[in-house]
């Protein structure tokens, strides 16, 4: 039995339906139209232990409710979740113990003291013996360099800081999962890499499970090997990010740079991206066609200095399921999950 | 129990330290406090010094009356100042924090900030009900002051459940401020300021059964001013502390219900 | 005079926005015209001549307009809270970015929230109270011009009131503390709930002489007929003299704080 199993999960919120048009204001006082809005759909997923799974998805895809489900705080509207053999909802002290969460949007520190001192309060609420306190404290000291700001209030701290902060504050109590809810929002590049040398450390070293969410496909593609994505409550990908490459990212693009400018390069299969002096970005499909293909088309009317071939970035792949996914929503409904 | 208190009481350690880093505030706030009720009192005795009695009641037993109100509302207010703040606690996502550990979400949200505008209400009742107490001759046993104090501490924990059932109303609806404001209208502008038998049995009802604020100060008046004779309800000036217990009681199933259903509605 | 339209309509959607709120507060005022109705039942039976030269009825709608007003000219919120709010969050420099003069902006922004709040909070509840209690019009069209001017002076004047007020909090960052002692101000020396004249005599000259009379007493007591005669055209002209008097002081030391800011960078 896998670490974290997730079967059909659902999750519905009720939502009031404002009125618009003429005195809409005023017709909003005994307003009591709700719609009941789907932000999770019928979810299914299996994590096994020590795994770095990348839960992605596009604003309001349902990501941060469904890690809500995950660690106690919401009921689901139906399905069920199974971590470490308890169901978070109904042993959810029992489970807390278990769980580390950073919700990257708030801190859990107290705002206006230390975080040492919100570490005193944390080690309470979780019962940390002494020892173990002790000891993390050290290793999270060493290496998130707590110590450069463990004194300062909180709300004097930046960004980059917090998180880190907040990161060790989820460790303290050795929790065999972590979730993570966006912990690299607003921090900038040396900050971020830092975050992930941390989280890459305490999957490898501690065995620590985690599920991670974010809007940096950078996040994804340096820390996990596997990764989700939801769009609108629905699971649309799951698997490697290798699959997920060579599944959709078929389009390759080649950049050549020619002797003279370009001109009547009409080849069947391929699309011109961009034209720039003397070079050219051309997209294909490896499916249909290959790079030699193209270049021995383009060599017989120009003589090529140069060339590449750009694999795609993990971003264009997801930006595509995510514009998909729009596509999808503005024809009204219909909805077709890509088949995996 | 013995786990709950130890979680508390870190907790408000930490609240303390945070507290002291805004000591400045805190003089400003005493008088602050001494200068609002000095408003309002300032009002009964405009009023008084023109009639000499509301109903029965002299100005110094209004100031009684009005002061164990304030007191029970300051020693509420030290420590549970942020009860009716639960609608913030939602809204930022700092009550879903308290979800995610190992505690009991009740204890962790009452601990989590203690206030010092209390300590100015609870200083200036203390010093007004003194002085009612010389002006008005009271003479009491022993006793009556040990009522006295559990009366005190029954009116802040009327006032705490009260308040607490109220707010829970944020986990339905993500906005509970207007009602507790609407409903607190009848502790602080009807309770606190008249005695209740001026007006008629509907408001009596409400303020005594349905949002029981009276019990606060109007009904433990009743015994330690000796007027218990004056009002055909006064023997539930007895029921005080009781009502208290009860409501506390009641107030942790109301709390325990409401999570419950937060976390299958989200909201 | 777009931007206080523009103002208006934003205040009107916010308002309408919180239904809720608006039933409950309607609620909370009247169980305030009825605690007071009670008080002034209870006293007039107690002592008829209590009042003085006041009836029962004239009392009763000075309450009912005291409680209404009281909601519509805010003490609670206002520009002194919008103020102390944006220095709190920095956000102050905004402010002070826009193209417009920094006065009439906050002045916009506060008819904005009065104008909503007249039209929610001021004519249904009189209309129904009309129906609940006994209660005294004004009688000719004079009082009822009288009365609208009186509310609006009472505006401007809460309005410079609150301002001064709120600059405070661009030396201390926070009002809490000074927000009760205003608040208990206002409360006491503006007649909002007793009428001045039934203080102490010894105490009328202080309440007369500061600018709070001005913001309540004046326009309930023209509406009730209890300032009437060449007393009501001496309030409007104090109004008209405080409006004046505390514009000056307003501008004066704006102008002195936002040359600081200027030289501090904000
Ligand atoms: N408490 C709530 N009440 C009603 N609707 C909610 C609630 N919480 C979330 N939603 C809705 O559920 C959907 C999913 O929200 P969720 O916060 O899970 O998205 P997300 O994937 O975390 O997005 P983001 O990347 O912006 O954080 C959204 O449409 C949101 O509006
Ligand atoms: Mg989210």
């Amino acid at each position: 039995m896998a670490l974290i199993e997730v079967h059909n999960l659902r999750k519905e919120f009720k939502k009031l339906v404002p009125k618009t048009g003429f005195l809409s204001g005023i017709r909003n006082l005994w307003n009591t139209d709700y719609t009941s809005h789907v932000a999770v759909d019928d979810i299914s997923f299996k994590i096994e232990e020590g795994e770095l799974l990348g839960y992605i998805g596009p604003n309001g895809a349902g990501k941060s409710t469904s890690i809500k489900m995950m660690t106690g705080i919401l009921v689901p509207t139906a399905g069920e979740i199974s971590i470490a053999g308890m169901t978070p909802w109904k042993q959810r002290r029992e489970h807390a113990q278990n769980i580390g969460v950073v919700f990257g949007q708030k801190t859990q520190l107290w705002w206006d003291i230390p975080p040492i001192e919100s570490y005193r309060v944390l080690k309470t609420i979780y019962k940390i013996p002494d020892s173990v306190y002790e000891k993390n404290l050290n290793t999270f000291r060493d290496l998130l360099e707590l110590h450069e700001f463990e004194n300062t209030p909180v709300r004097q701290l930046s960004l980059g800081q917090r998180m880190r902060a907040d990161l060790a504050a989820a460790m303290l109590h050795d929790p065999r999962i972590l979730f993570l809810d966006e912990p690299t929002i607003g921090v900038d590049v040396l900050a971020k890499e830092r975050l992930r040398e941390f989280i890459k450390e305490i999957n490898r070293t501690r065995g620590v499970t985690i599920l991670l969410t974010t809007h940096d496909m950078a996040d994804i593609e340096k820390l996990c090997h596997r990764m989700s994505i939801i769009d609108d409550g629905k699971l649309l990908y799951d698997g490697s990010i290798h699959d997920l490459k060579s599944r959709y990212g078929t389009e390759r693009t080649l950049v050549i740079e020619l002797d003279d400018a370009p001109y009547a390069l009409h080849i069947p299969n391929t699309r011109v991206l961009r034209e720039e002096g003397s070079r050219v970005w051309i997209a294909f499909d490896k499916e249909k066609l290959s790079a030699s293909d193209v270049m021995m088309k383009v060599a017989e009317k120009h003589t090529i200095r140069d060339l590449t071939v750009e694999e795609p970035e993990i971003e264009s792949i997801v930006r595509e399921i995510y514009q998909s996914g729009l596509d999808r929503k503005k024809e009204d409904g219909h909805v077709a999950v890509l088949d995996v | 129990m013995r786990e709950h208190l130890t979680v508390y009481l870190t907790m408000i350690r930490a609240a303390v330290i945070t507290r002291l880093q805004y000591r400045a505030d805190f003089l400003m706030g005493i008088l602050g406090v001494f200068i609002l009720n000095a408003g309002t009192l300032g009002t009964t005795w405009v009023l008084l010094n023109r009639f000499h009695e509301l109903n029965g009641w002299g100005f110094w037993e209004i100031v009684f009356l009005y002061n164990l109100w304030l007191l029970g509302h300051g020693i509420r207010a030290v420590f549970f100042r942020h009860v009716t703040n639960l609608e913030q606690f939602i809204l930022d996502g700092t009550f879903d924090q308290l979800l995610t550990r190992p505690a009991s979400p009740l204890v962790q949200f009452m601990g989590r900030e203690i206030h010092y505008l209390g300590v100015g209400d609870v200083l200036l009742s203390a010093l007004m009900i003194g002085l009612a107490y010389q002006n008005l001759a009271l003479d009491w046993t022993w006793w009556m002051f040990l009522w006295f104090l559990l009366v005190a501490l029954s009116s802040a924990a009327v006032e705490l459940s009260l308040l607490l059932m109220l707010s829970c109303t944020a986990f339905f609806t993500t906005r509970s401020r207007a009602l507790v404001d609407a409903a607190t209208q009848f502790s602080w502008g009807v309770v606190q300021q008249y005695p209740i038998d001026m007006f008629n049995n509907v408001l009596r009802f409400v303020v005594t059964v349905a949002l029981p604020f009276a019990f606060m100060n109007y009904y433990p008046s009743l015994l330690l001013l000796g007027k218990e004779g004056s009002d055909p309800f006064g023997y539930l000036t007895w029921f005080t502390p009781l009502v208290a217990l009860f409501l506390l009681w009641l107030t942790a199933r109301v709390w325990n219900f409401s999570i419950k259903r937060y976390q299958s509605t989200g909201s | 005079m777009s931007l206080f339209w523009t103002f208006s309509r934003q205040h009107f959607y916010k308002q309408s926005a919180y239904r809720l709120n608006f039933w409950l507060e309607m609620g909370g005022m009247f169980l305030q015209l009825y605690v007071v109705a009670t008080l002034w039942n209870v006293l007039f039976t107690q002592t008829p001549t209590g009042f003085g030269s006041a009836t029962l009825t004239q009392m009763i709608t000075y309450a009912v307009l005291g409680i209404l007003l009281g909601a519509v000219l805010s003490v609670d919120e206002g520009v002194h809270s919008y103020l102390q709010g944006q220095v709190r969050m920095g956000l102050i420099t905004t402010d002070l970015m826009k193209p417009v003069d920094f006065l009439l902006h906050m002045l916009a922004r506060d008819f904005g929230a009065t104008v909503v709040r007249l039209s929610f909070y001021l004519l249904p509840p009189l209309v129904f109270a009309y129906l609940l209690f006994d209660l005294v019009l004004p009688v000719d069209a004079v009082q009822v011009v009288y009365f609208l001017i009186a509310v609006f002076q009472a505006w401007v004047i809460l309005f410079f009131c609150n301002f001064l007020f709120g600059l405070i909090s661009f030396k201390t960052l926070d009002l809490l503390g000074f927000i009760f002692t205003y608040y208990a101000l206002i409360r006491f020396a503006s007649g909002q709930i007793i009428p001045l004249w039934m203080y102490p005599d010894w105490m009328q000259p202080f309440l007369y002489a500061l600018p709070f009379q001005s913001i309540f007493y004046t326009p309930i007591g023209l509406f009730t007929g209890v300032i009437s005669g060449g007393q009501a055209t001496t309030a409007l002209w104090t109004q008209t003299a405080w409006m004046i008097g505390l514009f000056v002081a307003a501008r004066f030391i704006w102008a002195r704080i936002h040359r600081h800011l200027v030289v501090q960078g904000g």
